[in-house]
């Protein structure tokens, strides 16, 4: 079954740098996450969550989680920025 | 997807979503203000859910069921009534292909036994199963009489529809043989089918067997049959008359009374007319219900004829004609229903005294049994 990120990372030389998080914006109407290590915060304008060696932020308007598990998370909203810090 | 739907207040929320998280897939996790959120998770992990959130001290505002799942469990929450349906529905898609009800249309001759219980025996109960174009050929190949066959399965009835051949009717039941319905003496038969159990010139009384209801075959068995035939008999009717030469008639002498009574229940409530003095008479009576009264009366009329004897004197040779004609007419009442009449003869016979005449038809009538 084809899969996104394991396309990417298989045409990607130093593989073992992409085994921390994976993101994907989709028309900053939906950002969806793999490997977080847990939600931060939480509100309609503001959502960020850890990942390995960081956090990231999300600000936008209207947000909220489509889904929440125990490693990916999916953001819906208007998206406005997507921060790593 | 059902889900429920839990508004939450309490603090830390994003720490204990996290827990939740890495247990329960949650959707639509929303913050409505910073003690306050929403989310949904599965309707059968929410048992689950509401105690993890009561043991994080949160106050559960409001718990939501989305979906038709819950609606069911609602609905039907009871276990024993939802399993009471779930058993009976076992039951209706288990025997849902069965055939229960066998129905036969258009038969005559056959029954619903022999084609229904053929068909019983040799297919399966299953409609799924069973061919109804086999069917049909084996009705139609193990039924002779069968011209036509068509099988459908309406719900869970087998409607067998056929149409049967025009047979002689000889090949079903049993037979009655036939009977002389007259005395007379056979002078012609014409055997259709059957045992002849007379022959011609052999006198049979009334009740007599003619021909009886089977035939032997080369083999020497009997082989029932209906039985047919035209038969043609002599048919005698008599008739006789006594003539004295010397004789009493009682006549009337032209006298008579009449007496009219009105009655009314059986009781006489107003008479008119005469009382009877005559030594030697008759008397005719006639009953008239009075219909233009609402009561039911009833007129009574009574006529007193008055009779004398006299004396004949007359001989055989002179009365002849006459007595020939009473005789004639006596053997005609006899004859019931005679046909051709073919001859017809009289003897006399003297006696001291007198003379009888002994007056006779004889005319033909044919029995035609089919």
């Amino acid at each position: 079954m084809f899969n996104f990120f394991e396309e990417i990372k298989s045409k990607t030389k130093n593989q073992n740098m992409l085994d921390t998080f994976q993101i994907i914006n989709m028309s900053n109407k939906i950002l969806y996450a793999e490997g977080h290590k847990g939600l931060v915060s939480l509100s309609k304008e503001l959502i960020s969550f850890k990942v390995k060696g960081g956090r990231i932020v999300v600000e936008g308007e209207e947000m909220f989680l489509l889904e929440l598990t125990e490693n990916t998370i999916k953001i819906s909203g208007k998206i406005k920025k997507v921060e790593s810090f | 997807m059902s889900l429920t739907e839990f508004k939450i207040k309490g603090l830390n929320q994003e720490k204990n979503l996290n827990i939740i998280s890495k247990k329960f897939k949650i959707y639509e996790l929303k913050r409505h203000s910073k003690n306050c959120s929403s989310f949904k998770v599965s309707f059968f992990k929410a048992k689950k859910v509401r105690k993890l959130l009561i043991s994080f001290d949160y106050e559960i505002l409001e718990e939501k069921n989305h979906g038709i799942l819950p609606k069911i469990f609602k609905t039907f929450g009871n276990i024993y009534i939802l399993s009471a349906i779930i058993f009976s529905l076992v039951i209706y898609f288990a025997q849902s292909p069965i055939i229960w009800r066998y129905e036969l249309l258009g038969e005559q001759n056959l029954t619903q036994a022999e084609v229904v219980g053929f068909v019983k025996e040799n297919f399966t109960k299953n409609k799924f199963a069973l061919n109804t174009k086999a069917v049909e050929g084996a009705i139609y190949e193990n039924f002779e009489e069968i011209s036509f066959v068509s099988v459908i399965i309406r719900g869970q009835t087998l409607i067998i529809n056929i149409k049967e051949k025009l047979l002689p009717d000889e090949i079903y039941g049993d037979f009655e043989p036939v009977v002389a319905e007259f005395d007379g003496k056979v002078t012609n038969i014409n055997l259709i089918s059957g045992t002849m159990n007379v022959k011609v010139d052999d006198y049979v009384e009334k009740g007599d067997v003619l021909v009886l209801p089977y035939f032997l075959d080369g083999n020497g068995e009997i082989n029932p049959v209906k039985p047919s035939a035209e038969i043609t008999f002599e048919v005698y009717g008599e008739g006789e008359v006594v003539h004295y030469d010397h004789s009493t008639e009682i006549r009337r002498t032209g006298n008579f009374y009449e007496k009219n009574e009105v009655q009314l229940f059986g009781l006489t409530i107003y008479a008119n007319g005469e009382d009877n003095n005559f030594e030697l008479f008759e008397t005719e009576e006639e009953i008239v219900n009075l219909s233009s009264t609402l009561l039911p009366f009833k007129l009574k009329r009574t006529i007193c004829y008055e009779l004398e004897e006299v004396e004949v004197n007359e001989t055989f040779e002179e009365a002849e004609e006459k007595i020939l004609f009473k005789a004639r007419e006596k053997a005609l009442l006899n004859s019931a229903n005679y046909g051709i009449i073919n001859d017809e003869f009289y003897t006399v016979r003297h006696f001291d005294g007198g003379a009888s005449v002994n007056y006779v038809i004889v005319y033909e009538k044919i029995i035609s049994a089919s």
